[in-house]
């Protein structure tokens, strides 16, 4: 429907009317492992491949997902004329979350920070001990938004690290949660200058032919 | 022959007669053939051979044990909860066997 204002002349990119609904699915692996593609044909890196090594671990019955920015933003101000421009820094990038499913253990150990999980069926231990400030994950997040057509976004952020506390909630009559979850990822200087941080990416071969 | 020589003689002879003879023994030992196997899992794991009874550890995701064939099968066959909360991705096992 055209305006009756009239639209702005000129080349124009219009908004899809497509969207995006509910949390992507979220997988994270050792940094050390890198990502599959490094880098792809046209030089992003992303992606995971799990090996008996780096397991490729999933984030399990995630809720409350979002992304969040932390961006240093400073005016420029002159007391003359007032604020002429804003200087923004882009420090990290985080996905915070909460999640319902706490197994396997040898997942949430990571969440929570513990130990090693040793196993003699049928029992399985961790320990609560010193944090590692050494361990960096890659993470991906895709998410599917039409399941039948196979269109899917991702994210990936290449050096992350699981950082604030989180609380174990145990209320009752509800499944037993922890939230606070934060996944923060760090300027990885050994990616391009445009990729420090991740990538997004979509595939959609229906819209981009 | 003097008494001295004699005495020689004797000594000889019953040296010889007593020396050991030599036998030949034939070692039995038991040869256990083992594969390798490959701890998938980010876990440490002990288990305990569901044949022999023999105790295995893996230290670490990717650590490979030598084990006794008999138990192979059975630790090929074990895997986690099969039921995932949120993909379709089935449960992979715990080990593989290293070619």
């Amino acid at each position: 429907m055209a305006l009756v204002t009239g639209s702005p002349a000129g080349t124009q990119q219009a908004a899809e009317d497509i969207y995006l609904e509910g949390a992507p699915n979220i997988y994270f692996q050792d940094y050390e492992a890198g990502p599959w593609y490094a880098p792809d044909s046209d030089g992003f890196y992303w992606q995971l491949s799990g090996t008996a090594t780096y397991n490729v671990f999933e984030v399990g019955c995630p809720v409350d997902v979002s992304l969040v920015e932390d961006i240093t933003v400073n005016d420029v101000l002159c007391d003359n004329v007032g604020v002429k421009d804003t200087i923004q820094q882009r420090n990290s990038v985080s996905f915070n979350f909460s999640i319902k499913s706490f197994f396997p253990y040898q997942t949430l150990r990571h969440l929570l920070k513990y130990g090693a999980v040793t196993e003699t069926a049928p029992t399985q231990k961790m320990g609560i001990g010193a944090i590692s400030s050494t361990q960096f994950w890659q993470v991906y997040a895709p998410k599917v938004y039409d399941q039948d057509a196979g269109d899917y976004i991702w994210i990936y952020l290449a050096k992350a690290k699981f950082v604030e506390a989180p609380t174990v909630e145990m209320p009752f009559g509800d499944a037993w949660m922890i939230s606070g979850l934060q996944l923060r990822a760090f300027a990885d200087t050994t990616k391009p200058a445009a990729q420090t941080f991740g990538m997004w990416g979509r595939l959609d071969p229906s819209v981009i032919t | 022959m003097d008494k001295r020589s004699d005495f020689q003689y004797a000594s000889k002879h019953l040296e010889k007669k007593e020396k050991p003879v030599k036998r030949k023994y034939t070692k039995r030992v038991e040869e256990v053939e083992t594969v390798k196997v490959r701890l998938l899992k980010d876990m440490n794991v002990n288990v305990i051979g569901k044949v022999t009874g023999k105790r295995y550890s893996w230290q670490g995701g990717g650590s490979v044990v030598n084990v006794d064939i008999l138990d192979k099968d059975k630790l090929l066959e074990k895997r986690g909860n099969p039921v995932s909360c949120c993909d379709d991705v089935v449960n992979q096992p715990y080990f593989e066997l290293v070619e």
